[in-house]
């Protein structure tokens, strides 16, 4: 727990402080470098709190951070906490789409794999070996070009109105960016499985008449999802960087976007928001798997204990 | 009719690149409430034959013969079938528990999911079950032992749950694989102590396999000696012990030091137990036999009834009694 | 010769054959391009596959063919970048951080678990914005940090392996410096390990170079890149696939190829 909090302060102060390593003075950074009338200035100013020592500073921005007051975008004269709050859904609801499509086709591929010898296996280690190759931008497009420009099955932008639009919308972005990480999960799930499969408890199990779907299931699966849960684990922060990418190949307007957005005018307001959240995002989920992890098997549960 | 009844079981597995037989025309059979010791050194095929009446034995294993368990048989069972009998007719004890208990899973959902799923107890009346059969095999404060891990407990506790959790499924014939084999040396008679009473108790026919002859003489009415995947000798224990009819069976007893009786050397049997496919030509114990002669290394004997048991050699009847070990058991 | 046959496999040959075209292509690039690849006739946009254009022209009417060969450069130039980078600084490092052990080692984890906490595209995100300034060079800045970790930790894991083995503690013993030790003994046997990963790190890499190059972070028109050309919006909102298809699979190829030789190396490293 409070390694995570250091961390969270750590990079947040890295972000923080970033702005002084621009050459020239951080209020011109801020401003884009853009010429402004004096009132804008005196504002910025005193947003910043840049008439006040660094430390002070610091902890002053924190304190507006997080009662998420993100401040003023500069290029859009609008809150970015607003921008923020209309691009967090379709981001969040890509990433959980896409880890929803890596979790699901990486354990059955990878259990199949596992289970049986012979061409199944063959053909599924030759298509991981591929789609691990696949970046999600050229998935991107290649998909596009095939599945929704040539046979009109899917829309090519836009991210969609209510649920089911949406869902049908990000369906291509979520598959694109799904891709590498399933091939990478199938991989460790047969291997962990496949591992699982010979420990003697499997045969105590399967002695004592338990059916084999719950055997499976509750001894082989589970046991097994450690490393596989690892795994998605480290994926995590590749899968919120490439939001990025897709939004931008798909045209979403999410927190990828608005990111971008940021960049390009130069509005270091949002880019801020935008990298806070990814990080914070990163750091929660990372501690979150350690969490699972040790539920998972409680034989860690009693090594951090001692 | 006789509870077990294997004939002419052959087993070949694939090893390597290779088929190998492991085990050679075994023929066994066992009555209800009979305990018979299956005693073999390593690669005698003891642990095979225990899972090929199971039905467990490994993917690509070629079997022929029969293995008949209340006159049905075993090796031509579907899965539904193999299902039925693993939860209602045979039990297994398994010789490292701590391999073979679920380690991320409870003790008490180890006892219980047998209970649950296999003969559909509720979660309730399958915990007070399951506590009643911790206290069956001895183990102290059996409500907590139910919430605690495998790796929280220690070897001789887990052999008793595991024992315990052979015991509720009304099974009639129980295989003990080297069940205290693992243990701690002063663990072991307890535990052997608390199987043989179980098995009195409850009227069991017993298999068990063990590579300690004097654990099975002590414990089991009849004695089955196992040599390169094939059986020596079979008869009851006692006659064994006093009077073998197999150079084999005599060589192990001498083999075991007394602790009455101080010897200058150590007795030994010159060469290593083998498997099945390493064997020579003719009688699988040839090559170290002391008494072989000429026909022994060409012809395989045949597996021979006599009034007070069963024997594969071809010199039994003229060894008679030079056969029996100096320090007797009585 | 025939050592490599058994140890590559037909899969790794191929692997290898296809690395050393491409690094020939990009290193004599200017003599098999067939016209120019920065410039193009404003009349021949969206020129279709012919023997005048080989692949095809782009928006701008540049001869296709000719941006992919030199697009080459960029996409073996950067990641090469990146893994030095990752190198000189992870590798010392994670042999530092295993060989003291104890606070020295936590600070340097926590501090590599700070820098795993920025994703390549954040990193180039902060440096584009506050320097003003898009290109090559921040890019591989970016994603050269963000690999800092992963060299760190395998070299780390593998160091400790080695930290604890008879000879290097017979080395302590004679009284070589920390250094030499380090340096002289303990580096060279980890050497087959880290070529090994830095191998399929450098597809790792160019994935991650082009992808800024398809935002617009990385290099920019006219020059071209493999990742700037799959994201070439002025050909695809005309639905001119062909110089993104096209990119996008040799981008594919290339990935592929170093990760299957990576793999073979390590496979054979630990046989």
């Amino acid at each position: 727990m409070p390694a995570l909090v250091l961390l969270l302060l750590a990079a947040s102060f890295i972000i923080f402080i970033s702005i002084y390593f621009a050459p020239g003075d951080p209020l011109a950074t801020l401003a884009g470098q853009r010429s402004m009338p004096p009132e804008r200035m005196e504002k910025l100013q005193a947003q910043y709190h840049l008439d006040k020592p660094l430390m002070q500073r610091y902890f002053l921005w924190l304190g507006d951070v997080v009662r998420l007051d993100f401040g003023e975008s500069i290029s859009l004269r609008e809150p970015v906490n607003d921008r923020i709050r209309e691009a967090a859904p379709v981001t969040l609801f890509l990433v959980i789409y896409a880890q929803l499509l890596v979790v699901l086709i990486g354990t059955v591929s990878g259990s199949i794999a596992a289970c049986f010898r012979g061409w199944p296996d063959t053909v599924i280690m030759v298509a991981t070996s591929i789609g691990v190759a696949i970046p999600n931008f050229v998935a991107a497009i290649i998909l596009t070009m095939i599945l929704a420009v040539n046979l009109d099955w899917f829309p090519v932008i836009g991210d969609g109105e209510n649920f089911w639009d949406r869902l049908y919308h990000l369906t291509l972005p979520a598959i694109s960016q799904a891709i590498v990480a399933s091939a990478l999960l199938s991989r460790v799930a047969r291997s962990s499985i496949r591992n699982e499969l010979q420990n003697e408890h499997v045969q105590t199990a399967i002695a004592r008449g338990l059916p084999a779907g719950l055997t499976f299931r509750k001894h082989v699966l589970r046991n097994a999802s450690g490393p596989m849960l690892s795994v998605v684990g480290l994926q995590v922060p590749a899968m919120l960087a490439g939001t990025v990418v897709i939004e931008r190949a798909f045209d979403l307007d999410g927190l990828g976007s608005l990111l971008l957005t940021g960049v390009n005018s130069s509005d270091f307001p949002i880019v801020q928001a935008v990298a806070l959240i990814m990080v914070t995002a990163t750091v929660v989920i990372n501690v979150g798997v350690d969490i699972v992890l040790a539920f998972l098997d409680p034989r860690i549960r009693l090594d951090r204990r001692q | 009719m006789a509870l077990l009844e294997i004939k002419h079981l052959s087993v070949v597995l694939p090893v390597g690149g290779s088929m190998r037989p492991i085990i050679e025309d075994l023929s066994l059979e066992i009555e209800q409430g009979q305990s018979t010791g299956l005693v073999g050194e390593s690669g005698s095929g003891k642990t095979m034959t225990a899972r090929a009446i199971m039905g467990l034995l490994p993917e690509g294993a070629q079997v022929t013969g029969e293995i008949l368990l209340n006159g049905q048989s075993v090796l031509r069972m579907d899965r539904h079938q193999l299902r039925q009998m693993r939860v209602n007719d045979v039990a297994m004890i398994f010789q490292d528990s701590r391999a073979h208990i679920n380690p991320v899973r409870t003790i008490g959902d180890f006892l219980t999911e047998t209970m649950i799923i296999n003969h559909g107890y509720s979660k309730r009346v399958a915990r007070y079950r399951s506590i009643n059969l911790l206290e069956e095999v001895g183990l102290p404060q059996p409500e907590q032992q139910l919430r605690r891990y495998p790796h929280e407990l220690s070897g001789g506790m887990l052999q008793r749950v595991m024992i315990a959790s052979t015991l509720h499924s009304g099974a009639k014939l129980l295989l003990a694989d080297e069940p205290t084999t693992a243990l701690d040396v002063s663990i072991q008679s307890e535990v052997m102590a608390l199987i043989s009473d179980l098995q009195i108790e409850r009227s069991l026919a017993m298999i068990l396999v063990t590579h300690d002859l004097d654990l099975a003489v002590s414990i089991c009415q009849n004695i089955a000696v196992l040599y390169a995947g094939t059986i020596m000798e079979m008869r009851t224990a006692t006659d064994l012990y006093n009077d073998p009819l197999h150079p084999y069976s005599s060589a192990l007893a001498k083999c075991r030091p007394s602790i009455d009786h101080q010897s200058d050397r150590l007795v030994t049997i010159s060469g290593s137990p083998m498997s099945a496919f390493d064997a020579p030509e003719g009688c699988v114990f040839s090559d170290r036999c002391g008494y072989a002669e000429d026909n022994c290394k060409t012809e395989r004997p045949g597996y021979t009834q006599k009034v007070d048991g069963s024997v594969r050699c071809h010199r039994s009847d003229d060894l008679r009694g030079d056969l029996v070990p100096s320090i007797r058991w009585t | 010769m025939v050592d490599f046959r058994q140890r590559l496999g037909w899969l790794g040959i191929l692997a290898v054959v296809v690395v050393v075209v491409i690094v020939t292509v990009s290193l004599l690039a200017p003599w098999l391009a067939p016209k120019s690849h920065l410039y193009g006739e404003l009349g021949d946009q969206f020129a279709p596959l012919s023997s005048n254009y080989l692949l095809g022209a782009d928006e701008n009417g540049r001869d296709i063919l000719s941006r992919l060969i030199f697009g080459s450069r960029t996409s073996l130039l950067g990641p090469l970048a990146v893994i030095l980078i990752a190198l000189i600084v992870g590798v010392p490092l994670a042999i530092a951080s295993a060989w003291k052990g104890g606070l020295s080692d936590v600070i340097i984890g926590r501090f590599l678990d700070l820098i795993f906490c920025f994703p390549p595209v954040l990193t180039a995100a902060l440096i584009v914005t506050l320097l003003n300034h898009r290109g090559l060079a921040p890019a591989v800045v970016a994603v050269g940090i963000a690999y800092i970790p992963w060299t760190a930790r395998i070299t780390r894991s593998a160091a400790l392996r080695e930290r604890f083995l008879p000879y290097i503690t017979a080395c302590e013993v004679q009284g070589f410096s920390v250094f030499s030790i380090c340096t002289r003994h303990m580096l060279p046997n980890l050497s087959r390990l880290i070529v090994a990963q830095s191998t399929i790190a450098f597809g790792h890499a160019l994935v991650d170079i082009a992808a800024l190059s398809f935002l617009g972070l990385a290099i920019q028109s006219p020059n071209p890149d493999w990742g700037l050309m799959v994201g070439s919006t002025g050909s695809i909102a005309r639905g001119e696939y062909g110089q993104a298809i096209f990119a996008g699979i040799l981008i594919i190829i290339t990935v592929a190829a170093f990760s299957i030789i990576g793999n073979r190396i390590s496979e054979n490293e630990r046989n």
